[in-house]
């Protein structure tokens, strides 16, 4: 300890000032002097320390702190300096000259090895001519991006996006601000984030060329939230800050539409040819353009033989000058799809020169060397031939039913006229037995000779009809109601009839509709007197009748049955008739384009409607 | 006038043509009828050709139109064509009540027609009233 005193001490030694005689000029010389070199010392490291924190890129950095130690030593040994002008401590001044030795030396040896570093730190004009070169060099970086088709999207090995393209400002609709230093995540769409990162660490750690074509089903993210498909390739770029990653991306929107037009057009190709009818498009000059396979099996040409040909060639002769009338009306026509030649017979023309019956169904085909027309050719010769067979068919059958009824009636008059003649002649002449034979055998031929009358007025409807003329329903029903007059009393029966229209009908057979559904109603009457009401209205622009009684009703699950030929519902003898009635009047309906059904409750009565077609409204009452 | 009334009756149903003599046997005056079973046989008769070479002419045809071979509708016309025929009555009796029929018979001159009914006494009640009416209240030729 007193080592140290005897160090701090400043006993035996004289002040500084001393050796300066004390004169004041030459001690505020060294005053002054000292001090402004201290301040100045102390201000130095200051300003070192704040430029080396700004630039923070400052190479050799170190050296600066070495120099800063350096400086602050100098200020002290000249506060020293002031200090030993009065106070002796020269130990202690002693000692912070000899730390600032420690401080100064290898500071210079250091700065002797830093001369060729900093030698090779280039100039400003260095600098400079490297900056143009850099940024000539990042000018063509640039261009060449910006002329990349596709949007380029520059990343390094965080995924930070680096620098874009306009392409990619327009593609995703993001400003270049809001991308760049972003990461590249946000060009996806959420669902593909989260294994995205990796896929780039890939990437990074095994750099090299890579492409995800469109069929991974990858897709870009837009700022709006909307998503689009794309193609992406990546590469890599070296750069003096490090692997960089420049990202190709493409949208594939329009090729995916194309290439799914192409397929879709592919397949229609396909379908047409395939197509289980001829079809031929035409120009609009008429000259065939295409013809599928069905339509070369049609017409006997081949494809060559047709495309490029005026179609009049499937036409016969009589028909070409009409057609070229046609067609204009079809190409100033509204342009939409119909049905050619409606109600009148088309044919076709076969290389053989046989004429072929077709229906044919025209589209327009708007197309970018103007208005196709496509024509979809049926042969229907098999139809008609099939229609034929069976109109004559039906015809044959009705032309049986009437002329076998009409033969049958013949014997059977026979066998009717004469057992009732036995009857009338020999009744009581012979035994009980005789007599009640004769009865059963004259009885069973009338019910035969009734079933055979009756299919032939059913099979009349439709042999015997007459020309839908206007028919007044009120007239006809008053005329009925004459007919029926006898078991209208008979049965106590009252009929009430409302305003009935004019209708488009065969007079005889609508009176006979009534007829047969007003004699339903008298003969299946219940326990109170019928009454029967006849109407019509106007229901969907057609007179849907209505003949409504209060007889015995009948169970719906009957209801389609009634209508049949010999349906009855009821044992023989408890009400008269074959049963043939309601299928008479159902075939009446029906020929005149209507239809005929019934509602019922068993017990409460039965409501037949029936529709007919209006010609005009006529009021009518009885 | 003493001489029957002579009638052909053309049918060719023996049956019909039993019920027919059976009904107008019944009537009041002398009846003289022959029966023809075929359109051909009737022409004969009318014409007094080979079989019928000493018919008489009759006053009344009794004529049924679906006949075998030659039909009645034939007769009627030929009948009409005829000068020394075209002044006989002809009666269409017939089970046929087809529209095309009646109206062609009339078209074809004949005086009246009849659809057979189905029912015998409407039978000969029809046949009663063709033998009220043209043997006693019309005037023959």
């Amino acid at each position: 300890m007193d080592w140290l005193r005897e160090m701090l001490s400043a006993d035996g030694f004289m002040p500084h000032g001393h050796c300066y005689l004390w004169r004041p000029g030459v001690l505020w010389l060294h005053l002054i002097s000292d001090t402004l070199i201290a301040l100045a010392y102390a201000t130095i490291p200051f300003t070192l320390m704040h430029f080396v924190r700004r630039r923070r890129d400052l190479p050799f950095s170190w050296m600066f702190v070495c120099f800063g130690i350096f400086i602050i030593a100098c200020g002290v040994t000249h506060v020293m300096e002031i200090w030993t002008l009065w106070i002796p401590t020269y130990w202690v001044a002693g000692f912070v000259k000899a730390v600032t030795a420690v401080a100064s030396v290898p500071t210079a040896i250091l700065l002797v090895q830093l001369v060729p570093k900093a030698l090779a730190i280039p100039s400003v004009e260095n600098l400079r001519a490297t900056g143009e070169a850099v940024a000539a060099s990042a000018a063509q970086f640039r261009a060449l991006l910006e002329s990349a088709p596709d949007a380029m999207v520059i990343i390094d090995a965080r995924g930070k996006i680096v620098m874009i393209n306009a392409q990619t400002e327009r593609l995703f609709g993001y400003r270049r601000e809001k991308l760049v230093g972003h990461l590249d995540e946000v060009l996806l769409p959420e669902r593909f984030r989260a294994e995205y990162p990796e896929r780039r660490n890939a990437f990074f750690a095994a750099p090299g060329r890579r492409s995800i074509d469109a069929d991974a089903g990858i897709c870009g993210r837009r700022e709006d939230g909307s998503e689009f498909p794309i193609e992406v390739s990546v590469s890599p770029i070296e750069a003096p800050s490090g692997l960089l990653a420049s990202i190709a991306v493409r949208d594939v929107t329009e090729r995916n539409q194309t290439q799914a037009r192409v397929r879709v057009l592919a397949i229609a190709a396909q379908v047409v040819d395939a197509a289980p009818y001829a079809m031929v498009m035409t120009g609009p000059r008429g000259i065939i353009k295409m013809v599928n396979h069905e339509a070369e099996q049609l017409f006997g040409y081949s494809r060559d033989e047709l495309v490029g040909q005026p179609v009049d060639m499937l036409l016969p002769e009589r028909f070409r000058d009409a057609h070229a009338g046609h067609v204009r009306a079809f190409s100033s026509a509204p342009k939409k799809a119909r049905t050619m030649g409606a109600g009148r017979e088309l044919h076709g023309l076969h290389k053989s020169g046989t004429e072929i019956p077709v229906e044919i169904g025209l589209g327009p085909v708007e197309t970018a060397d103007g208005l196709f027309t496509l024509a979809s050719i049926i042969d229907i010769t098999e139809r008609r031939a099939r229609e034929e067979a069976l109109r004559r068919s039906n015809a044959e059958l009705e032309q049986f039913a009437y002329v076998a009824s009409h033969d049958l009636q013949e014997p059977l008059r026979m066998v009717a006229s004469y057992t009732e003649l036995l009857g009338q002649r020999y009744r009581g002449k012979l035994d009980d037995k005789a007599d009640k034979y004769i009865f059963y055998a004259v009885d069973g031929a009338k019910r035969m000779q009734r079933l055979v009358a009756d299919l032939l007025a059913y099979s009349r409807v439709g042999s015997q009809g007459k020309a839908m003329v206007p028919v007044d329903c009120g007239e006809v029903l008053s005329y009925v109601l004459n007919v029926l007059a006898e078991p209208i009393r008979q049965a106590d029966a009252v009929v009430d009839v409302g305003s009935l229209p004019i209708v488009q009908g065969d007079e005889g057979q609508v009176g006979q509709l009534f007829q047969n559904l007003i004699g339903n109603a008298l003969k299946f009457r219940g326990p109170t007197p019928p009454r029967i009401t006849v109407e019509a209205r106007l229901h969907r622009g057609r007179w849907l009748f209505s003949v409504t009684d209060n007889g015995i009703g009948i169970d719906m699950q009957h209801a389609d049955r009634i209508f049949e030929m010999f349906q009855r519902l009821h044992e023989r003898g408890k009400y008269e008739g074959s049963g043939v009635g309601l299928a008479i009047a159902k075939r009446i309906v029906e020929r005149h384009g209507g239809r005929i059904w019934l509602e019922s409750r068993p017990g409460e009565g039965t409501t037949f409607f029936f529709t007919m077609h209006s010609v005009t409204r006529k009021a009518t009452s009885s | 006038m003493t001489r029957p009334i002579r009638v052909l009756l053309v049918e060719d149903n023996p049956g019909d043509a039993d019920l027919i003599r059976d009904t107008l046997d019944g009537g009041a005056r002398k009846l003289d009828m022959a029966v023809v079973g075929d359109g051909a046989a009737a022409s004969d008769y009318l014409l007094r050709r080979g079989a019928y070479i000493d018919a008489e002419r009759p006053d009344l045809v009794l004529l049924d139109l679906n006949l075998p071979g030659v039909d009645g509708r034939r007769v009627l016309a030929e009948m009409r064509l005829h000068n020394d025929l075209r002044a006989i009555p002809v009666v269409v009796l017939t089970s046929s009540d087809a529209e095309s029929d009646i109206a062609g018979s009339y078209e074809a001159g004949a005086s009246c027609y009849v659809t057979k009914p189905g029912e015998l006494t409407a039978f000969q009640s029809a046949v009663k009233s063709i033998e009220a009416f043209w043997f006693k209240v019309a005037k023959l030729p």
